[in-house]
């Protein structure tokens, strides 16, 4: 049986063939006569789909290839004379959430700007916030001040705004006060006399019990020694000298035991003397450390006041100043350790730190209004704010005077602006970022900690409460993965400002685009752009639309595109940017961009990538596709083709069974086989095996953009009809046959233009694309001249019975009465073959179970 | 003209109890000032030996504050061992102020034989313990009348000092010999000079403590151990006692020249 199939496989690919040669040469022939075949259908039939039939394809005239502008409209000589556009235009949308978004003041109402890259998103909300954010009273002033309690958790401390540096250099001016008064107050005579009272008292106390015991030791004729480790007692003479060993073994026994027994009576007071000394010592510190204390509280008292009644409208502040006092009382020994030479600049040697003032944010050098802050690297630090840290001996320490202020901190009472896509880039940045908006206050956290790793004893700063509109920006597919993988998306960003891609191609817009364009010279101090060279700009951002009716809003490459073109002006020595330096800048970019597709239409050309563009085949139609390289999209013909012979009803994809192609082209490709069993197989089962292939395709295949072409080569290749070679397809369809409308309509069609033009126009080249792209049309200048010429065609087909048409010269047919197609019509080929192909297949199934039946007996 | 200085030696004494670290420093830094030599005199090892050798002697720790037996050999390493301890201290403080040589440490049997090595030009360095506990033996008074009974000058230094800046005040009612002793000072090491008839009267005029007070023995007669003592208590400033011999025109003439000769 599988010898057999395979035998029937290879009759029916000869005889394919064979049929294929006869035909194109008639087809051929029959070229130009194809709007008046008798076979075509009559106008106003119905289809299949329920709906009239179209007309046969009519070639677009060029009118409808390109869309210019009407300059008459555009009244202005060169943009000089035009107003430069303020704010966003074309953004209606967004701009109703902008404003919404900055508006209400209620949490979680952030927003979440999306829309396409180069659509100047982050600049419209830029000074659209800035407008909103000078009508607004400036923040408060954030500080940092050492926490004398616990100096791991430095105090944060909100002032009114613009006073965070008058608090600061008035504590700067309190200490180097201070290091002449205190010092002065512990020299004064008051100070050192009473000082020298307590010393005096000290040692005279001292000085009495010492003198007793070494008095009683004298009286018993003993001196006190100091010894390495400590004292101890020896026999001595009435000079008080040590009696030596050979003296003292003299003694009579009688005398050496009073000694000893006198000896041991002194040993107990001495020790209680030594162990009474450091009590002494201690009640003499203490007394002398309540004096100290009592002549700083004196020194500083005044002016700690004096700071006190200064600031006296911020309670913190006066909290603050009160611990400062205590801790100055405290410490004052601080003070003391000075030389003359340093006065005036003791602040310098660190000493006096603790006093020190961190001015986190203040917006004394700001502008007057709200904040806006732009973060461009929004990493944990930078978004947190740090703390960080000094190498001193080795060792990494740090204090509150190295707390950095984050962009929340600089933000704080205004607005954050910031790119969606770093902000997610950065580790840990995402997470902060709603922990803060969640928890309203702003804590200082280090990416250790985050980690939930180990880190060193470091600081806790006081958080700071957190009042702040976020503002982010990203493209759209970031927004939608972010709220579907991250739920907590819609709490914190509830507002959401989606950019447009583009606008509607009013002659109004029109003269708002050429105002936007005159802004981008006025900013970029470019040269006027003279009237053409505005209208071609407006042309080109119509083609960027990928629409004759829309202007893009990616205004970005229009921008670039100016740039170049002032550029080119400049080399030309001409004073006004003209439409043909715009024309020349485009080409100069897609020139630029273009190596790849250069290198494929050579190929083409050089005969190793095939690609007919005369001639007729079965079962191969030229179909177009589209690539895209860096952000460039050009398009290409590619050559599909099909073969068809009896089976069981498989239509095969080749690309996807090499799983090149991917699940929308698959998809595409499946519903061909449902358009064919519905259309063509009323009678009999689907019996063929059709394999359909992208030829010299090494790359993966996606879109269905080409299922048209895979249509039309399965239908010719089943009627056995040959198909035009000097046409090209693109255009997907339903299992209806409708044709759908496909993207990139224009670089479909100069790519098979170019190829064409390559090897020189024959008048009978062109391009069926869907009816429902023509508004999309803005072709190239040579393409629309070669149409208007009529040297090239475009054909809109909404049909594929049309395209059949256009591509066979014959008529698609329509079922009569009989229910049959009509004789000679491609339907009734198809129909014929089919029904030929499902009795192959019964023909084979009975011999099949005939063998299988005779094989099983005994 | 000549290069000498008034001083050849600074003799520091050394022994039980040790002078405090500030005394090492002042010594060695006026000393590397006036280009004098640093010596240390360790006297007072044979009392001790003497009550090691008694059968029934005992000491009392320090740090524990308990009695011990004596034992002469580890009594004779303690012994070392602070010795080495105070030249290692004296040669840091040399080395700490660029003094170009190393101080020598002398041995003697008592505290009484500083009196025999001395000249007229050592200045006799007696550094205030800082240990209250050290009062109990009264070294340090008896160190300052040995030291104040040669013909010696004699620096003292105060257990604490109290020193507010680094003016070098001479006390005397004219032009005489503290006066020049000071300003030569003064000039020596680096700060400015002042002369009062009293450290009160300095006190008035400046607010705080100079940084060395030069004095003439006689102004502190007739007890000048106790009253060298008891300043050093009170102000807490470094004493330098200059001996009656050294008359005020003699002084003069001699700082006048070393002066001259180092500004040239």
């Amino acid at each position: 049986m599988f010898v057999a199939r395979q035998h029937f496989a290879s009759l029916e690919s000869s005889r394919q063939d064979a049929v294929a040669i006869a035909e194109e040469q008639d087809l051929a022939r029959n070229w130009k006569t194809r709007d008046t075949n008798p076979l075509a259908a009559p106008k106003g039939a119905v289809t299949d789909s329920g709906r009239q039939t179209s007309a046969p394809a009519k070639a677009l005239p060029p009118e409808l290839l390109y869309r210019s502008v009407d300059e008459s409209a555009l009244r202005f000589r060169t943009t000089v004379e035009l107003e430069p556009i303020q704010g966003m235009f074309g953004q209606t949308r967004a701009k109703e959430a902008i404003d919404f978004g900055t508006q209400i003041g209620r949490a979680g109402f952030n927003l979440f700007a999306i829309g396409p890259s180069g659509s100047r998103m982050r600049e419209a909300l830029k000074s659209t916030l800035e407008a909103v954010a000078a009508g607004r009273d400036a923040p408060q002033d954030w500080i940092y001040v050492h926490n004398f309690q616990d100096h791991t958790k430095p105090v944060a401390i909100a002032m009114p705004p613009s006073r965070a540096f008058e608090f600061r250099d008035a504590m700067r001016d309190l200490v180097e006060d201070l290091n002449l008064a205190l010092p002065a107050a512990f020299e004064s005579e008051d100070y050192q006399s009473r000082r020298s009272r307590l010393d005096e008292a000290f040692q005279k106390r001292q000085e009495e019990a010492f003198d007793e015991l070494r008095k009683k030791a004298l009286a018993r004729s003993i001196t006190i020694l100091r010894t390495p480790l400590g004292f101890g007692l020896a026999p001595a003479r009435d000079d008080g000298s040590v009696i030596p060993p050979q003296e003292f073994n003299a003694w009579p026994e009688e005398k050496k035991r009073e000694l000893q027994t006198a000896m041991k009576e002194l040993e107990k007071d001495l020790e209680q003397t030594v162990r009474q000394i450091p009590i002494w010592e201690k009640e003499h510190r203490q007394e002398v450390r309540a004096l100290d204390r009592e002549t700083a509280r004196f020194a500083v008292g005044h002016s700690i006041d004096e700071l006190k009644a200064r600031f006296s409208d911020i309670a913190r502040i006066v909290e603050y100043l009160e611990t400062v006092r205590d801790d100055l009382i405290q410490n004052v020994g601080l003070f003391s350790a000075r030389e003359e030479a340093a006065v005036g600049i003791a602040v310098a040697d660190g000493r006096f730190d603790r006093y020190e003032v961190n001015v986190l944010v203040t917006q004394e050098q700001a502008g007057k209004g709200a904040p806006v802050i732009e973060e461009a690297h929004p990493s944990l630090g930078n978004l947190l704010g740090r703390v960080e840290y000094l190498s001193h001996q080795g060792a990494l320490v740090t204090n509150f005077r190295l707390i950095k202020p984050g962009a929340l901190h600089r933000a704080n009472g205004g607005f954050l602006l910031m790119d969606a896509r770093s902000l997610l880039m950065e580790p840990f940045s995402w997470t902060a970022l709603k922990h803060s908006l969640r928890r309203g206050k702003i804590v200082i956290e280090d990416f250790a900690r985050y980690a939930g790793l180990g880190g060193t004893v470091t600081l806790e700063p006081d958080p700071v409460p957190l009042d702040v509109k976020i503002i982010l920006h990203g493209d759209r597919l970031l927004y939608h993965l972010l709220s579907i993988l991250d739920p907590d998306t819609p709490e914190f960003f509830k507002v959401l400002a989606d950019f447009e891609d583009d606008v509607e191609r009013s002659a109004e817009n029109e003269m708002l685009f050429a105002r936007l364009i005159a802004a981008f010279a006025r900013r970029d101090e470019m040269k006027p752009i003279d009237r053409g060279g505005v209208a071609r700009l407006i042309e080109h951002a119509a083609r960027s639309s990928q629409h004759a009716g829309k202007l893009t809003l990616e205004v970005d490459e229009i921008r670039d595109v100016l740039a170049e073109a002032e550029f080119l002006a400049g080399e030309a020595r001409r004073e006004l940017v003209a439409r043909e330096d715009v024309d020349q800048a485009i080409a100069r970019r897609i020139r630029r961009s273009t190596r790849i597709l250069d290198r494929m239409q050579e190929s083409i050309a050089e005969g190793v990538a095939l690609i007919d563009t005369e001639g007729a085949r079965i079962g191969q139609v030229n179909g177009l596709s589209l690539s895209e390289f860096g952000g460039v999209r050009f398009g290409r013909p590619s050559r599909i083709t099909c073969r068809t012979r009896p089976g069981s009803g498989k239509l095969v994809d080749i690309e996807r069974e090499v799983e090149l192609g991917g699940p929308i082209h698959s998809k595409g490709v499946l519903i061909l086989n449902g358009f064919l069993a519905g259309r063509y197989a009323l009678e009999a089962p689907m019996s063929l095996y059709a394999s359909l292939v992208f030829e010299q395709s090494y790359g993966g295949v996606e879109g269905d953009s080409a299922s048209s072409a895979e249509l039309y080569a399965l239908l010719s290749s089943l009627a056995e009809v040959p198909v035009r070679q000097d046409l090209a397809v693109t255009g997907s369809v339903n299992q209806h046959g409708d044709i759908q409308a496909i993207g990139g309509v224009n670089e479909k069609i100069e790519g098979f233009f170019d190829i064409c033009q390559q090897r020189g126009l024959s008048g009978s080249q062109g391009v069926l694309i869907p009816q429902a792209n023509v508004p999309h049309l803005m072709l190239r200048r040579d393409v629309v001249e070669a149409c208007a010429d009529g040297r090239f065609a475009i054909y809109p087909v909404d049909h594929i019975d049309q395209g059949l048409e256009l591509l066979t010269g014959i008529s698609a047919g329509r079922r009569g009465l009989d229910k049959k197609y009509p004789e000679g019509s491609v339907g009734r080929k198809i129909e014929d073959r089919l029904i030929e192909f499902a009795r192959v297949r019964q023909r084979f199934e009975t011999e099949d179970e005939a063998s299988s039946s005779s094989g099983s007996k005994p | 003209m000549t290069t000498s200085a008034p001083f050849r030696r600074f003799v520091l004494a050394l022994g039980q109890p040790m002078p405090g670290r500030a005394t090492f420093d002042l010594a060695t830094e006026i000393a590397r000032a006036m280009q004098s030599e640093l010596v240390g005199y360790y006297a007072g090892e044979e009392p001790v030996k003497a009550l090691a050798g008694l059968p029934f002697a005992r000491e009392l720790w320090l740090g524990s504050r308990e009695w011990h037996p004596i034992d002469a050999e580890r009594l004779a390493k303690d012994l070392e061992l602070t010795i080495r301890a105070a030249e290692r201290t004296f040669s840091k403080a040399a080395r700490a102020v660029g003094h170009s040589a190393m101080p020598r440490i002398h041995r003697g049997p008592n505290e009484e034989a500083i009196g025999s090595i001395s000249t007229d030009d050592d200045v006799l360095v007696i550094g205030q313990p800082s240990a209250a506990s050290e009062r109990l033996v009264r070294t340090f008074h008896r160190r300052l009348e040995i030291a104040l009974g040669t013909q010696s000058s004699v620096l003292v230094v105060p257990a604490r000092l109290d020193v507010g800046g680094s003016t070098i005040l001479g006390i005397s009612d004219a032009q005489d010999e503290p006066a020049h002793s000071a300003a030569f000072l003064a000039q020596a090491m680096g700060g400015p000079f002042a002369a009062a008839r009293s450290i009160e009267e300095f006190l008035t005029r400046h607010g705080g403590n100079p940084r060395l007070v030069v004095m003439e023995r006689g102004s502190i007669e007739p007890d000048p151990a106790n009253t060298a003592a008891m300043i050093a208590d009170r102000r807490h400033v470094p004493l330098l006692i200059l001996p009656p011999w050294l008359r005020a025109a003699e002084a003069a003439r001699k700082v006048h020249i070393t002066a001259n000769a180092d500004r040239s």
